[in-house]
């Protein structure tokens, strides 16, 4: 297989990896919240893929991730297009220049990833729409916590595909 | 990837740039994004088969477990049937009279025009920080943002706040974006009724700008007071369960308890058009 080849392989398994991962936040766990909150699993698999295929890859996955994103979650918009990008950027920088592509390391940049993204979501409640602080900090921590649960549940999906079609090197 | 990025890295960048202004100027500016119609129309039919799969699973899993309960319940509903329908003869004779002298004074005949628009609900909330519901009909069948949506016993269910070509979010009382005016039943008081994010995880809402003379009690029934003429009046929101005062200590607001069943809607009633004459 060419690299050109590996490459599409690639987007075209972590998209239908995205896809499945969708469907489930958007149709069934949100018929099934955790702790009062429905998971993101969205961003975390964004910060999975950024740490194994590098921050390249992981920007571009994260931007178009980000789009579908930025159309489900309101009233954020337009902003989680950038954060989830931001991601995906800055998950593989990280793996790449201090954690390790490890399962550990995987696991805390997406918990990273989980934090950075409630942050985007409480901080603009609280500034603009003078929401309650204690009850936006109930509502952001239940919901990082059970949208880290996916972190490990994911991990051995999209590992199985960076092993299949992953690229080599820094990307 | 790193060689691709370099190549075409500017362009990709205007790409993001432009997409992102449409999604913010989309939002502003069109009653619907573009963006989330289309996404909206294509995912219609994968929320369409993933709500018939998991609401038969849950219709399962209800039979097996409040089967006992649903049958007190429906004997409950027998013995207040016939109460009702008691206190019903009773109003025949009233409303005859109110006709009577209204025909007398020479008022004009009051009334409540509706027309509905039956729809499913196709999609629940996908986050935590809102309430709402994905219905199955849109601007196609006439559905506008801002229209009132009602369960079949007249409840409210919430308000239109997206209306795509086939599909509508339900914005719905317990989401902390809603604010409608409302009065109780029993005394008369008017006040706002609002979602609140510490609420809405047990759905619950606030019924809040009360006067300090407000005595309301447990059950007290809420209604829509229609002020502003923007969604008709008369709509049960729900039940008051307890009366607080606001942390400031200078407001009184009340709990509600909404008189529709948000987690287990499965049909519901848009009002595409009302007329109240009193």
């Amino acid at each position: 297989m060419s690299r050109r080849e590996r490459l599409h392989a690639l987007w075209a398994a972590y998209g239908l990896l995205f896809a499945a991962v969708f469907f489930l936040e958007r149709c069934v766990c949100n018929r099934f919240p955790l702790l009062g909150a429905v998971p993101l699993i969205a961003p975390v698999l964004c910060a999975l893929v950024g740490s194994l295929e590098g921050a390249w890859f992981g920007a571009a996955f994260g931007l178009a991730g980000g789009v579908l994103c930025a159309l489900v979650y309101r009233p954020v918009g337009a902003a989680m297009v950038w954060a989830v990008t931001a991601v995906g950027l800055a998950s593989g920088l990280t793996v790449n220049r201090a954690l390790g592509r490890t399962f550990l390391g995987c696991l805390l940049c997406a918990l990273g990833a989980v934090v950075w993204i409630e942050g985007v979501q409480a901080v603009p409640r609280l500034l603009f729409l003078h929401q309650e602080a204690a009850a936006v900090g109930r509502v952001a921590g239940a919901e990082a916590l059970c949208s880290a649960l996916f972190a490990p549940l994911l991990y051995p999906a999209a590992r199985a595909i960076h092993e299949r079609f992953g690229l080599e090197g820094d990307y | 990837m790193k060689d691709f990025f370099r190549k075409n890295g500017l362009g990709l960048l205007i790409a993001a740039l432009a997409l992102t202004g449409l999604i913010s100027i989309g939002s502003v500016v069109l009653p619907v994004n573009p963006l989330s119609n289309l996404l909206g129309v294509l995912a219609t039919p994968f929320r369409a088969a993933a709500t018939a799969v998991v609401s038969w699973g849950e219709g399962v899993y209800r039979y097996a477990t409040e089967y006992e309960a649903l049958r007190e319940r429906v004997h409950e509903l027998e013995v207040e049937l016939a109460e009702l329908e008691a206190a019903n003869r009773a109003a025949t004779g009233a409303l005859e009279e109110n006709e009577r002298l209204r025909a007398l004074l020479e008022l004009r005949e009051s009334r409540r025009d509706f027309v509905f628009e039956s729809a499913t609900v196709t999609g629940r909330t996908s986050t935590s920080w809102e309430a709402s519901l994905t219905i199955s009909k849109g601007t196609a069948h006439g559905v506008e943002e801002g229209d009132s949506v009602i369960t079949e016993t007249g409840a409210l269910v919430g308000v239109i706040a997206e209306a795509g070509l086939n599909w509508s979010t339900v914005t719905t009382v317990t989401d902390p974006d809603l604010s409608v005016g409302a009065l109780v039943f029993r005394t008369g008081d008017s006040g706002i009724l609002e979602g609140d994010l510490s609420l809405m995880a047990e759905e619950r809402c606030r019924l809040s700008y009360l006067s300090a003379e407000a005595a309301l009690v447990s059950g007290d029934e809420v209604l829509t007071s229609g002020t502003g003429g923007l969604y008709p009046s008369g709509l049960v929101i729900g039940y008051v369960e307890g009366m607080y005062t606001d942390p400031s200590g200078l407001e009184q607001y009340a709990v509600l308890r909404p008189a529709a069943e948000l987690s287990s809607l499965t049909q519901v009633f848009v009002i595409k058009s009302f007329e109240i004459v009193e």
